[in-house]
């Protein structure tokens, strides 16, 4: 008997500690990366503010874009340019068009599309594309749900239909609401083209089809005590309109969506505004382009709300 | 097997058992938490410096907005005169001095109109001007501008309040319907809220601060303005600016005045206004849960049928009748709230004379039951907040004398007239046959989406629904329906009968009609005598003696009309086609009348027509033979 005691003592003294070293071992949280030093700034000068005020310059931009032209022409022009600009908008393929055919000289947009390029082909006109900022597409939640991060892969099965409970995410037992925009808004193409590419989207219920902004802030914000929905937006808007306490961004792979993983592109739905001019481009419009993508223009951006392409 | 190996067996298999369900439930612990890391794991992020797009300065603590309280109306002068604004009446003339430099931003123009200034608030030591565009808002308590912060609370979320406002504001013309497919709108309000934004980010704004909100405009064009609308109603339990600044010592003049959030507005015009009326709008609460609005409507009506005593009344204290007939009303009609409902109880009366010596009062109730928030949100101005019930009332039969003594027409005051409902109903299909009749209003097809709904409206309904009451003076019967809708009523009716409809005898005296009543007689049938006089007129005087005398003899109709009324009777004279000499000249009975308004003229109607007449005194005996050949 005491033969028995001793061996179960033993055998206890080895197997406890040995699990929990082991279970410890296994579960190590992997080092976190070190925090990165707030980027210095250097100081920025003001010396391109109001040089174009009397250019004359002809310019456009998409609506996704327009908050920014309108801040670049404020700074760079003035409050009469700024005017003549708002006046003149139309959109991204106008705006291509009109390039194109060389009734305006300048225009901050999306990608020129394929039919946009072989019209310019056909024209026998060279497009000049510079990426000027940086964009991502953000899916934003609830601050009390306790999901803070998304597969990518999840994310198209939530909205494929396929997953339809939180608590296959990792969350808590309850339907997921996945609040969707008007077909062709804005937000919806880029929902289409960055994130669902071809899969197609769940029909959404009339509570899901969320038309407007305001209806996503008090749907997902928990205004009506529920916790469950999930919405999708540019980063732009998200950055400046859904910042509320009770509004969270989710990770998608693991990376949140912030200023810097928007900035070096390790968020993984990325998507970028261009600056497109004509390659016979006048002098002016040249320098018009340098001011955008210079420090100033930077400045400009970030205080727009925009994520300026990092300079090299 | 002994008995010790057996236990050696069971000890050792036991031992392995533990051993095996360690392992197994480490390594299963270690899966789970594997799982739970791969699912919400955010690894490799740098923390984020998050600097939100708009920050707002921290403001102390303060109590709320209580729309149940009356607040303070500062006591103090405005004076807009030599183009500027100024004020006067604080103790401390340095913070006077320092309010009125920064008024004198302001400039003043003035019109045939008035001048180009309103005063937003002047309540609860908050004082707002704007004078075109431009505007100041300031506390008097110590002279300095207001900011948007301190309208909230020290925890207010500022930033969602003003990104909601801003989308209703973009969207308060219904544009921004959820079944609009055009793209355009969708991204526009985006752009525009992000203009918004980016306007309040460059102080870009000016800030108005109003009675039930406040208002942030800016220019989204050249010299075109927006606002955005922070409604006092969208955070009621965060609107500090009531509260903020409260202190009553700041005055010479004693605080006299006060007001609800929901009647500042009003009652800061009210006090400034010399020229008031006289009708008193008197919302007020009369209980914890309970406000009423009690408004008297017939100021300026003008109706040639009635006297309206508007008038009289203002000069004769009308506050004393409202309050009055208002709390007579609401005994009478027994409108408690049901457990933890609020209601809000609009009353609107109407007052004409019923006789010589006293009024009656046609009131119409419309009571709303709300939960108390959305009580609060209603009572601060959102009309589409959630009601719980509606209850219409309309009555017809209250008195009120010139001793200001209450009582009562019968609630059935057509009981004692012989055939009322038969004769009502032969009345009103005669009637619809008109171009403009009252009765047309009855369960209004409007809405409907049947075609057949104008043909199953029933009026005998309408005789059941309706309210009725006899007016006296002018020998009518008023007859009232209403079924409110949610923008206009479903239904309306509001009618005054002649009392003649319901009579198959004649009268015994010489009746006083209008030319209305005077052209219905040729719509009827029988022997009708029309007479038209005039003041002064002594031949009129001693003809009337004579037709006075053949009423009750011949038993016929006699009637009279004046021809000193502001009527034209044009299309009454068109009717009197029969010709005549008078004067050695041929003309009808009309034109004579029309041109040169004789009198008197008695003209002779059978079955709907014109017959004869005469000019001029006539003993009876020969005005007995002339209507003798109709007869």
């Amino acid at each position: 008997m005491k033969k028995k005691v001793i061996i179960s003592i033993i055998v206890l003294l080895i197997l406890a500690p040995s699990c929990f070293f082991a279970y410890k071992h296994f579960t190590k949280e992997e080092p976190k990366v070190p925090d990165k030093k707030p980027q210095e700034e250097l100081p920025v000068t003001e010396d391109l503010k109001g040089k174009f005020a009397n250019s004359k310059l002809r310019v456009d931009a998409s609506l996704a874009t327009q908050p920014l032209m309108n801040a670049y022409a404020k700074y760079f022009g003035d409050e009469d340019f700024l005017n003549e600009v708002k006046e003149n908008y139309t959109n991204t393929h106008p705006g291509y068009v009109k390039l194109i055919n060389g009734e305006t000289d300048l225009i901050v947009v999306t990608e020129p599309s394929a039919e946009e390029l072989a019209l310019a082909k056909e024209k026998n006109v060279e497009l000049e594309v510079t990426k000027v900022v940086n964009e991502g597409f953000v899916f934003y939640a609830n601050a009390k749900n306790p999901v803070d991060n998304l597969k990518l892969e999840n994310v198209i099965d939530i909205y494929s239909g396929k997953i339809n409970n939180w608590d296959e995410v990792g969350g808590n037992k309850s339907r997921i609401i996945p609040y969707q925009r008007p077909i062709n808004s804005g937000s919806q193409t880029g929902m289409l083209s960055l994130v669902m590419k071809g899969v197609p989207l769940r029909e959404p219920t009339t509570t899901e089809l969320v038309a407007t902004m305001g209806g996503i802030i008090d749907a997902v914000a928990n205004y009506d005590n529920n916790i469950d929905g999930l919405g999708y937006s540019y980063y732009y808007y998200a950055n400046i309109m859904y910042r509320t306490p009770n509004i969270k961004f989710l990770g998608i792979n693991g990376v949140k969506p912030t200023y810097e993983t928007i900035e070096n592109e390790t968020y993984p739905l990325m998507t970028a505004y261009y600056i497109v001019t004509r390659k016979d481009a006048s002098k002016k419009t040249l320098e018009f382009k340098e001011a955008l993508l210079s420090n100033e223009g930077a400045k400009v951006a970030r205080e727009a709300g925009y994520v300026p392409i990092k300079k090299k | 097997m002994s008995q010790s190996k057996r236990n050696n067996i069971i000890f050792y298999s036991i031992l392995a058992l533990v051993v095996i369900l360690s392992i197994s439930g480490t390594a299963f612990a270690i899966y789970k938490h594997k799982e739970n890391v791969d699912k919400n794991g955010v690894t490799n992020t740098p923390k984020e410096d998050v600097k939100p797009f708009l920050t707002f300065k921290e403001v102390s603590k303060s109590d709320t907005i209580d729309i149940f309280k009356k607040y303070p109306i500062n006591p103090i002068e405005i004076n807009f005169t030599k183009g500027k604004v100024k004020i006067s009446g604080l103790k401390d003339k340095e913070i006077e001095n320092k309010v009125n430099e920064k008024l004198s931003v302001l400039t003043v123009e003035e019109s045939e109109f008035g001048n180009n200034c309103h005063i937003n608030t002047n309540v609860s030591n908050v004082l707002s001007i704007s004078c075109a565009i431009e505007t100041v808002n300031v506390n008097l308590k110590t002279g300095e501008e207001i900011t948007i912060e301190e309208l909230f609370n020290k925890d207010s979320d500022i930033y969602s309040f003003i990104v909601k406002s801003s989308y209703n504001s973009t969207c308060m013309w219904g544009i921004c319907s959820p079944e609009d497919n055009d793209s355009e709108y969708d991204n526009n309000i985006e752009n525009t809220i992000a203009e918004n934004l980016q306007k309040i980010k460059n102080n870009d704004y000016i800030l108005s601060v109003n009675t039930k909100n406040a208002v942030l405009t800016y220019e989204s064009k050249e010299d075109e303005f927006s606002g955005i609308y922070l409604e006092y109603y969208d955070f009621f339990n965060d609107i500090t600016i009531y509260d903020r600044y409260l202190d009553n010592s700041i005055y010479e003049k004693d605080i006299t005045n006060y007001c609800e959030p929901n009647n500042c507005a009003d009652k800061i015009y009210e006090l400034l206004e010399k020229d008031n009326n006289g009708y008193a709008d008197a919302g007020h609460f009369i209980n914890d849960k309970t406000y009423v609005n009690f408004r008297i409507n017939n100021q300026n009506n003008i109706d040639p049928d009635y006297n309206y005593i508007s008038k009289e009344i203002t000069e004769l204290n009308l506050k004393d009748y409202i309050n009055l007939l208002e709390k007579e009303i609401l005994k009478k009609e027994k409108l408690d709230t049901e457990g933890n409902n609020y209601a809000y109880i609009y009353i609107n009366a109407d007052i004409y004379y019923h006789t010589a010596n006293d009024y009656q009062v046609y009131y119409q109730i419309n009571k709303k039951e709300y939960k108390k928030e959305d009580f609060i949100k209603y009572h601060l101005g959102f009309n589409e907040a959630k009601e719980i019930n509606t209850k219409t009332i309309n009555a017809v039969n209250m008195l009120i004398d010139k001793n200001k003594k209450i009582s009562y027409l019968s609630d059935n005051p057509t009981k004692d007239i012989p055939n009322f409902e038969t004769k009502l109903y032969e009345y009103i299909m005669q009637e619809l046959k008109k171009a403009g009749n009252d009765f047309a209003g009855y369960d209004t097809c409007y809405f409907s989406e049947d075609e057949n709904c104008e043909e199953k409206r029933d009026y005998h309904n309408l005789i059941k629904e309706a309210s009725f009451a006899i007016d006296k003076v002018n020998n009518k019967l008023h007859m009232y329906e209403e079924k409110p809708g949610m923008y206009e009523p479903i239904s309306f009716v509001s009618a005054r009968i002649s009392l003649d409809v319901f009579n198959d005898t004649p009268l015994n005296v010489i009746k006083k009609i209008n030319e209305e009543e005077a052209l219905s007689l040729f719509d009827k049938k029988g022997l009708h005598i029309l007479y038209f006089d005039s003041v002064p007129c002594e031949p009129c005087r001693n003809l009337e003696v004579e037709l006075d005398s053949l009423v009750k003899t011949m038993n016929i109709n006699i009637y009279n009309t004046s021809l000193n009324s502001s009527n034209t009777f044009d299309k009454l004279y068109s009717k009197l086609d029969i010709k005549t000499i008078f004067e050695e000249k041929e003309a009808t009975y009309g034109e004579l009348l029309k041109n040169s308004k004789l009198s008197p003229t008695v003209v002779v109607i059978k079955d709907g027509k014109m017959v004869d007449g005469f000019i001029g005194f006539k003993e009876a005996e020969d005005i007995t033979k002339i209507i003798e050949k109709y007869k």
